[in-house]
């Protein structure tokens, strides 16, 4: 059982006061020093007004991807002419369902891992879509208006990769959203303090750029503005202490939704005459630099994390389409473009900045 | 100072002002901006070596099996406890792991995603490069049935550190092959067992090992390793094989707070861009016991009475202590704490998620390269700067893991090799950047090297390990690689005075945002020239720093491809650019407390 300890006095670092007309032996001064010097000697944690330190959580990578024809042949194989995208990981479709299970299927726990900010459209998640165009989801009335259907229909002609992938042209009309999630857990209690989100463009060739479509960096910088997406929505939960496995039911902490990437331009003004760093990256033959790119950034945030927190940020670059050329995962050859993810175009990168107390 | 010592007061004696005061005054003392860090509960700041993998496919284990995805690390001293001996100075700080954290993205499900290589057979066909761009609808999907089978290995190991005790780098062929040095120690291992990655609840994801207390050498190399070998399906008929999505480490050590960075007036470079109007030295707030004069009754409540003067003690603490920078990287009016710095690393992925997983000459570079002209790859990455930090050290790994392994079965017996001598440049800079949403935009070179990976006599090579995975050696010969990783020092730019640490380099650099208008924190010391090594510079950024920005440049010193894509056979038709997993810049130096 707790028990009170009477304190006798306002004072801090010691219990004994000593007033003009009061009692006062040796033992009490003494007592006075003892715990005094015993506190300035051991200051505890309460006394530091600055005792905290930062730690910085760096995430993201630049994509891959071929901007020319190319010839490969080697060792005998036979040259392959068509090119994709190698894999679309570390983004992974916000649903789960049967359609998007390999193997034994289960009902999912989470039919969308994303909580909220209208990205997909199960009650309690947050209605709506984030983003202009069709909605990618299931609409009902089979292939292919629904994409579920769709996929499975074309799933069943047993072509599991080639030319005719589900991402492409060929593939369905639509197509869920996807995320880019990273977690992390907090064994001690923690502040979140800042979260930067940028959609680097990294240079003259190395996203969206194959010439002649020079100039079309970014899906968020094509100035017809019909292709690829313009918001982003990012969310950052912590799990529910009870229910750590549903996300329906995680505490959301940050939540940005439909983003207007427009509005968080680095600078698109020509970088000439700057003074660059080395190695240059280089855009023409002028400074890259951050130009092009888009830096979002949340400061002074004082997002408590209690201990065993289990932090989860997902961000999500909405896609739509244009006409009836769906966004695909892949680049094709010999000819135009096929509009691909949203994520291909830019290249997503973070830094999330939390401060931890000093320890013992 | 040290700690505050007093001496009891004895029985029977006569009660002098030095018996009260003394221990009164050296306690405001101390808390006159001289709180060292053993006089703090809290004495040791924490720091992490974050790690994001965006993705370690099956087939790193398939072509491993039983290997490790491994990054290497170490934690040098800071570059005033710099000294080249192989001992550790025992007065120095030694940082020690407490926690362990690890992560991957599961779908919120308990299951395990889908590979790219899922319902594949992992045959020459399949996981030769030229099928590289191929995509796969199972992608990303949930396997269910999976998840019960994979266990995850984790490890640190440790090894002696080339730099302080010289090694041999990988040669040789067949019964002559020497290998690099693998592991000498493991310091830490745990599985995550698959059941807690498949149960419906409480999953051990993200997973987090507290409770550490592991002492790591500032002198020695670390290695973080994975194992997952179920990844791969063995299963002909299933063949679901899966993959490691979204991985994050976390690794927390902690350190004792040291005192920070500073110059002066007389010497302004010797704290590179520090600020002039503080030079990054404490202005203390002064606590004044005023002890009774010879003769004076000692008295309570009044001027230089016991309760009064203990007073100022009291209300200080009661009103707290504090140490390291306020915003916009000005100094307090009057701090107290003298030890208000810790040791930060601020670990930097890049090239950590290439199409192929490695950038192999011939199948990959053609894809890859930034301009048919000036033959590179570059990636960089933008740290947004939140509180001010001195650079002591720039570290990058350079990496020739591989998922792809010798085969014997083409017509031309084809591995995967680190390129030849000379062959690569490797060009890493940090700078900082001045300009989101202003007028100018300029950057500032903090730390810049151009690397050549060749042998283990190469400049700037830090330290190099091969953990003995089977890819890595050409089977047929047993020819082992030169290293599987590697690490190289970036020096630091130098201006008139030099600094300390793997190589010569100039001295710590400050970086921190600015303002004016009583701040007045961007008016800086001047940095080293990066053009004129030795001479000093006004910084090109001007002080107006946002954000610190990491660069690294794959440069071939041959053309791989000519203008019109033609292959030039420079190179190794698999000759290794950037290995599985990529590279990390590592920054480390002093962060300071804050509120």
């Amino acid at each position: 059982m707790t028990t009170y300890t009477h304190k006798k006095s306002l004072r801090h670092i010691t219990d004994e006061q000593f007033s003009e007309k009061t009692t006062v032996d040796g033992s009490r001064i003494d007592r006075a020093l003892a715990e005094s010097v015993d506190h300035v000697n051991n200051i505890p944690a309460g006394d530091v007004l600055s005792r905290y330190t930062e730690t910085k959580f760096v995430f993201g990578y630049r994509p891959n991807r071929d901007y020319d024809a190319c010839e490969v042949s080697t060792g005998g194989l036979a040259a392959t002419q068509t090119h994709y995208y190698a894999h679309h990981f570390p983004w992974m479709q916000i649903a789960n369902n049967s359609y998007l299970t390999l193997g034994t299927t289960q009902d999912a726990q989470n039919p969308y891992v994303v909580k909220t900010v209208g990205l997909n459209d199960k009650p309690g998640y947050g209605y709506g879509v984030s983003n202009v165009g069709l909605v990618p989801r299931s609409v009902g009335g089979g292939a292919p208006n629904d994409w579920p259907e769709d996929w499975a229909l074309w799933a069943a002609a047993s072509t599991t990769q080639g030319t005719v992938d589900f991402t492409t042209s060929h593939g369905p009309l639509n197509g869920y959203q996807y995320a880019y999630t990273n977690s992390w857990n907090f064994n001690n209690p923690a502040i979140i303090d800042d979260l930067m989100i940028s959609l680097a463009v990294d240079g003259e060739f190395s996203i969206g750029a194959r010439p002649p479509v020079a100039g079309m960096y970014s899906k968020f910088e094509d100035p017809s503005g019909v292709y690829g997406t313009d918001t982003v929505g990012v969310v950052l939960m912590v799990d529910n202490h009870f229910s750590q496995e549903l996300r329906e039911d995680s505490e959301i902490e940050v939540a940005a939704n439909r983003y207007d990437l427009r509005g968080f331009k680095y600078t698109y003004a020509a970088m000439t005459g700057i003074a660059d760093m080395a190695p240059a990256i280089l855009d023409g033959g002028a400074v890259m630099g951050q130009r092009k790119s888009v830096v979002m950034r949340w400061r002074d945030l004082n997002i408590p994390l209690h201990a065993n927190a289990r932090v989860r940020l997902s961000i999500t670059l909405p896609w739509t389409k244009s006409g009836t050329a769906p966004g695909g995962l892949t680049w094709e050859t010999g000819g135009a473009e096929v509009l691909t993810a949203p994520f291909f175009y830019s290249s997503p990168r973070g830094c999330m900045t939390v401060l931890e107390e000093l320890e013992p | 100072m040290a700690k505050v010592t007093r001496d009891s007061l004895p029985r029977g004696a006569e009660l002098l002002k030095d018996h009260v005061f003394d221990p009164m005054t050296e306690m405001a003392a101390a808390l006159s901006g001289n709180v060292e860090s053993e006089q703090l509960q809290c004495s040791r700041s924490t720091f992490r070596l974050n790690f994001s993998v965006p993705y370690i496919s099956a087939k790193f284990f398939w072509a491993n099996p039983g290997g490790w995805f491994y990054i290497p690390f170490c934690l040098p001293p800071l570059q005033e406890h710099w000294f080249s001996t192989t001992s550790v100075n025992s007065e120095y700080p030694t940082p020690v792991l407490h926690e362990v954290g690890f992560s991957f993205d599961q779908r919120s499900e308990p299951c395990l995603p889908a590979d790219r290589y899922a319902k594949k057979a992992f045959d020459a066909a399949l996981t030769s490069p030229e099928a590289n761009y191929v995509s796969n609808i199972y992608e990303g999907n949930a396997v269910y049935e999976r998840a019960g089978n994979v266990d995850i290995k984790l490890a640190i190991f440790e090894k002696s550190q080339h730099y302080f005790s010289a090694q041999a780098a990988g040669t040789g062929t067949g019964w002559s092959a020497v290998k690099a040095p693998g592991a000498e120690n493991e310091v830490f291992s745990a599985t995550i067992p698959a059941a807690e990655i498949s149960a419906k609840s409480s999953r051990n994801n993200p997973a987090c090992y507290p409770g550490l207390s592991i002492p790591c050498s500032p002198k020695k190399t670390y290695m973080f390793a994975i194992n997952a070998d179920e990844l791969v399906d063995p299963e002909s008929t299933s063949l679901e094989h899966t993959a490691l999505v979204s991985v994050n480490i976390s690794l927390k050590f902690s350190i004792p707070l040291v005192v920070r960075d500073s110059s002066s007036a007389g010497a302004p470079d010797n704290l590179q861009n520090v600020p002039l109007a503080s030079y990054g030295a404490r202005t203390n707030e002064t606590i004044s016991i005023v002890a009774p004069s010879a003769g004076d009754v000692v008295s309570a409540d009044a001027a230089k009475g016991v309760s009064a003067e203990l007073e100022k003690i009291d209300s200080r603490l009661r009103h707290k202590i504090y140490g390291g920078y306020q915003d916009f990287s000005s100094t307090y009016v009057g701090q107290h704490i003298k030890d208000d710095a810790g040791y930060e690393v601020i670990a930097v992925p890049l090239f950590n998620n290439t199409a192929f997983g490695e950038i192999l000459a011939r199948p990959c570079w053609v894809r890859m390269r930034d301009s048919q002209t000036t033959e590179q790859y570059n990636d960089r990455i933008a740290i947004p700067i939140t509180s001010p930090m001195t650079i002591h050290h720039v570290l990058v790994t350079n990496n020739y893991l591989t998922a792809t392994p010798y085969d014997s079965a083409r017509g031309t017996p084809m591995y995967t090799f680190p390129p030849a001598a000379t062959k690569v440049r490797y060009q890493v800079g940090v700078g900082v950047v001045a300009g989101q949403a202003a007028d100018n935009v300029d950057y500032a070179q903090v730390a810049y090297a151009e690397i050549l990976a060749d042998s283990a006599t190469s400049t700037g090579l830090v330290d190099f390990m091969d953990m003995g995975n089977l890819a890595s050696i050409v089977k047929d010969q047993y020819r082992p690689q030169r290293w599987e990783q590697a690490i190289f020092a970036v020096p630091l730019v130098r201006g008139s005075v030099g600094g300390n640490g793997y190589v010569t380099q100039g001295r710590p650099f400050f970086v921190g945002e600015a303002a004016e208008n009583g701040l007045d924190t961007v008016a800086r010391a001047e940095v080293g020239n990066p053009a004129s090594a030795g001479a000093d510079i006004a910084s090109p950024a001007g002080g107006l720093e946002q954000f610190i920005e990491v660069r690294m440049s794959i440069r071939p010193q041959s053309s791989v491809f000519n203008g019109s894509n033609v292959w030039q056979s420079n190179y190794l038709d698999w000759a290794n650019f950037s290995g599985y997993g990529g590279s990390w810049v590592y920054i480390i130096g002093k962060k300071h407390m804050r509120t």
